[in-house]
């Protein structure tokens, strides 16, 4: 098995950050919701090698789950870019653009 | 037998359209308790499964790449890519995609593609640019139907190809069953073999349905199609 933890805890962290965004726009549930789902994948991994208890896992996944199932998260309308902003941005990147995307599939 | 009584919470919370997170949450609370679990059992249970299943949300990684080459034109660039190749409809682009991904697939290359590593980013917003250029703009029904069928042709390939490959999970399990159920002795090479046929069979239907998607993306837009 190929050990993945430092991965899981790459995920949390973005999940963390995440959760700092949504504080910072004042949407408390979101940012409860993904603060507690960035730490609970990181505790995860002293769940796995068993030097930590899983049931304040198990609560915590709950509370989770009751966040996201209560609507707690909102809806929030997100910062980008307009259709004539991506056409010009196109138009300069053009080809390279497929080089990230493609990186995820060889990356693997 | 009442342990079962969380499969049917499932699928009436499903029929009622209630939230799908709350719905799985409670039954799962409710089989545990009905199958004995005292709370601290349950809570054990419900944190170990989620530490050992967290493999499934790894791909939450690729999204800040796809959102920003969102931001910077990926689809804008591709429709202009599928713009060259005119020969290219959405259902050729996408059975030849299922080819490629059985294909991998079938060599054991089955991590290689996938909805959040090719189809999100790649033969999603190929297949949107391929049906746009030929017939016009899209209503939302037909962007989620090109949509889902990029995803099917993902979904088809990967498994109807994977079982063509010696080492893989589902073969194991298929002999290990067998062999200790039955007291037989399975040949891995042979399932692997006789699963030729099905991928074959996977392919032409599931590849015709793709080629049908045109036609149906034809009958029901407004546009009149332009030959290819």
């Amino acid at each position: 098995m190929i050990d993945a933890e430092w991965l899981y805890w790459v995920c949390g962290l973005f999940f963390v950050v995440g959760a700092s965004f949504s504080y910072r726009q004042a949407q408390y549930g979101g940012a409860a919701f993904w603060a507690l789902l960035g730490l609970s994948f990181c505790y995860s991994t002293f769940v796995v090698n068993k030097t930590a208890p899983a049931w304040p896992l198990g609560l915590a996944v709950l509370i989770i789950a009751g966040l996201a199932g209560f609507g707690a998260l909102g809806r929030t309308t997100i910062a980008t870019t307009c259709q004539a902003e991506r056409i010009t941005a196109a138009n300069t990147l053009r080809g390279r653009l497929f080089v990230p995307a493609l990186m995820i599939p060889l990356g693997r | 037998m009442v342990v079962l009584i969380g499969v049917a919470l499932v699928v009436i919370g499903f029929a009622l359209r209630l939230n799908p997170m709350l719905v799985v949450t409670v039954s799962g609370i409710v089989t545990a308790l009905l199958g004995g679990l005292n709370p601290l059992a349950i809570l054990d249970t419900f944190g170990t499964g989620f530490a050992t299943n967290r493999s499934v949300t790894i791909y939450v990684i690729t999204l800040p790449v796809i959102g920003l080459l969102e931001r910077y034109g990926l689809l804008q660039q591709a429709s202009r890519l599928i713009g060259r190749l005119r020969a290219l409809t959405t259902g050729r682009l996408l059975a030849a995609y299922l080819l490629i991904r059985q294909g991998t697939a079938a060599l054991g290359l089955k991590d290689m593609c996938g909805p959040a590593q090719t189809v999100r980013p790649l033969i999603a917003p190929m297949a949107l640019a391929a049906a746009i250029r030929r017939h016009g703009e899209l209503s939302d029904r037909q962007i989620e139907r090109v949509k889902a069928y990029s995803a099917s042709s993902d979904t088809v390939g990967l498994f109807f190809g994977e079982d063509i490959f010696l080492a893989i999970g589902s073969i194991l399990l298929i002999t290990s069953f067998v062999d200790s159920t039955y007291h037989l002795k399975l040949d891995a090479l042979q399932i692997a073999v006789w699963a030729i046929p099905t991928a074959v069979c996977a392919y032409v239907i599931h590849g015709a349905r793709l080629l049908w998607l045109d036609r149906t993306l034809a009958r029901t837009s407004d546009k009149q199609e332009v030959p290819a």
